[in-house]
């Protein structure tokens, strides 16, 4: 099978790159080679933070219009994050579709453009569980978790990453 | 890292990381710099931005159809201010064309020099069957034959200049023992002489597939073994070349290389600049669907004898991406045929799901709504009610007039008691879906099934339904 469209040939071009050369902390593929528009991804918990020695899997879901509308992430299984649905999706900027943002809240350099790419995105994710944003919070109660008991806080993403490990 | 899972899709993945292996790594640089930010492929037809950005032209007329800025700085940005980069796009053009040679010059050195076998290599070797035979294919590491060529390709190769390429390639004689063979420049197969310059080399430069062949050795040392492959061809070619006689046949294949490229990238540049300064070419305008009813834009599609069945929004898709192509390939310097396009739209509705049936979201026709579950995301309780209005009124009068009819048998009370007991019990039964803890009269709604109760059949209960969150909303 022969990829056809654009969205085909840019995401196998990012499967390449990222195989090759992945930022540390960050594993990327297709979940098949058959559909190119479901990934699956590894993402370690940055260091300094609760999140550390964790390591999250998380889906990404291409559209076909890839690379003009951004991908949707979701964490499986959910992670307690301020910027994480209670369903485990994803809330950032570069996510979301390019142009005005409704609420004037986002500059739309923030948002998706065709230009970032895979990468940047689990960058970007990367250093959102570094530094939550309270301020455009997916999880309020993860919100207010954060905010009001920072140590409760901690405590339950520890257990989260001692659970996931298995230990 | 060299496991290369792209080969089964029978593309050309390049990359910009290739060059990171050779002995020139900062080749990559030059090789991302050519590059379109959307599609990440090399620039094909490239045009540059107000803000001095440059994108392939089909790339950013298609984003442009839904957005306003560049999407590299947002700087505001519109479809008529593109300016083509001819030059670029011979540049590109040139570049493409040598780029497997200097890759292959390139590596090749850093084999020899380090003399030890490289992985992408040995994995070559197996998949011989399904290799392709494309003509610019980096991830098959391309090889020339030649053992001196480490010596004084070293200062020629990085300028990257096609008669350069004759050299290393000139030196084939000092080689022992592999005297009927020369690598085709395009494909690097392994073949006689006399095939490449007779059959091979003509194919491979048009992309056709080539005559059937052994796929060749890859590394020096393995094609020095590789004698089976060597009288294979011994069988084909009717008298194997000597020693002697190679280097010429290898180099007239590659003067038939060159020559075989219509126009060199220069003048073909120059052509073009001249030709779109004399003619103006038109491009198809933008449609502003809001003010063209259906009919006129299915007369527009007929002229250009595009397809005109499908909904509304299909013709409109099908417009925009039929001008996105069609301006595009004016941008190119290479255009290619109206026919062609045509198909490439086709193609692209075959792939795009608006144009399959799952897409029920784009239109609002019935047969659609009707389609869709409940439960699913896109479910709207507001567009349900409105095309099922009708149904909905008529059920209510069938339900009033069988409840009258039964009135007049038994008592009045006694009918609701056991009616709203049956009901909850049907309703029970065969609703299966989750939201249940106060609907289960409301959900039942849109099944449309008789059993309604009369003391809920009342128009009022469709303002209810729609304002409530049961069925999560629109």
């Amino acid at each position: 099978m022969a990829p056809r469209s654009t969205a085909q040939k840019r995401l196998l071009k990012e499967y390449q790159q990222l195989a090759r050369d992945a930022p540390p902390g960050i594993v990327a593929g297709p979940v098949s080679e058959d559909d190119l528009f479901k990934w699956e991804c590894l993402l370690e918990g940055p260091p300094d933070t609760p999140y550390e020695n964790g390591v999250f899997p998380a889906t990404l879901s291409f559209p076909k219009d890839y690379p003009l509308s951004p991908p949707s992430l979701k964490f499986d299984p959910p992670l307690l994050h301020p910027n994480i649905y209670a369903d485990g999706t994803v809330c950032i900027s570069i996510l979301h579709p390019s142009g005005e943002d409704p609420n004037q809240y986002e500059r739309p350099e923030e948002r998706w453009s065709p230009v970032q790419s895979i990468e940047k995105i689990l960058l970007s994710v990367m250093s959102m569980l570094a530094e939550p944003n309270p301020e455009s919070g997916a999880n309020i109660d993860a919100c207010k978790l954060w905010r009001d008991n920072r140590a409760e806080y901690n405590s339950q993403i520890k257990k989260h990453v001692r659970e996931s490990l298995g230990l | 890292m060299s496991k290369n899972p792209f080969d089964r899709f029978g593309v050309d993945v390049t990359d910009p990381t290739d060059w990171a292996s050779t002995k020139l790594p900062r080749l990559s640089e030059l090789d991302s710099l050519k590059r379109c930010y959307i599609c990440k492929e090399f620039f094909t037809a490239p045009v540059l931005t107000v803000c001095h950005h440059t994108f392939c032209s089909q790339c950013i007329r298609q984003y442009l159809l839904t957005n306003s800025h560049c999407p590299l700085c947002k700087t505001e940005l519109y479809e008529s201010s593109l300016k083509r980069d001819m030059l670029l796009d011979e540049i590109v053009t040139c570049y493409k064309s040598l780029r497997p040679f200097l890759l292959n010059l390139l590596r090749e050195n850093e084999i020899l020099v380090k003399n030890e076998p490289d992985i992408e290599k040995s994995e070559n070797g197996p998949s011989k069957s399904n290799k392709r035979p494309a003509p610019v294919d980096e991830d098959d590491v391309i090889e020339v034959l030649s053992q001196g060529e480490s010596v004084p390709s070293g200062s020629s190769t990085p300028e990257a200049q096609p008669k350069k390429k004759t050299k290393p390639e000139s030196q084939l004689p000092a080689l022992p023992g592999k005297s009927d063979q020369v690598a085709c420049p395009i494909c690097n197969k392994m073949m006689s002489a006399d095939i490449l310059q007779t059959r091979h080399l003509d194919d491979c430069l048009s992309g056709k597939t080539t005559p059937p062949s052994s796929n060749g050795s890859h590394s020096r040392k393995k094609a020095g073994a590789s004698h089976g492959i060597a009288s294979f061809f011994k069988k084909e070619s009717p008298v194997p070349s000597s020693s002697s006689s190679s280097p010429s046949t290898s180099n007239s294949a590659f003067s038939k290389a060159e020559i075989s490229q219509p126009v060199g990238f220069k003048e073909s540049y120059l052509k073009q600049v001249e030709k779109t300064n004399s003619e103006s070419v038109k491009k198809l305008p933008k449609l502003d669907f809001q003010s063209l009813s259906t009919p006129k834009l299915k007369e527009k599609l007929a002229a250009l004898n595009l397809k005109v069945q499908g909904s509304r929004s299909q013709l409109e898709m099908r417009y925009n991406q039929f001008y996105v192509l069609y301006n595009s390939n004016l941008d190119s310097s290479r255009p290619v045929s109206e026919k062609q396009l045509k198909s490439t739209l086709n193609k692209w509705e075959q792939s795009h799901s608006a144009f399959n049936t799952e897409s029920s979201t784009l239109f609002s026709s019935r047969a659609s709504i009707s389609n869709r579950s409940i439960t699913s995301k896109t479910f709207s309780v507001r567009e349900w009610l409105q095309v099922y209005h009708q149904e909905f009124r008529e059920l209510i009068r069938a339900a009033r007039a069988s409840a009258k009819k039964d009135k007049k048998s038994k008592a009045k009370n006694t009918i609701d008691v056991i009616e709203e007991a049956e009901y909850v019990e049907v309703s029970k039964k065969d609703d299966s879906r989750p939201q249940q803890e106060h609907g289960s009269t409301e959900s039942k709604v849109p099944q449309l099934t008789p059993e309604l109760d009369m003391e809920l059949v009342d128009m009022d209960f469709a303002d209810d339904i729609a304002n409530s969150s049961l069925f999560g909303g629109t």
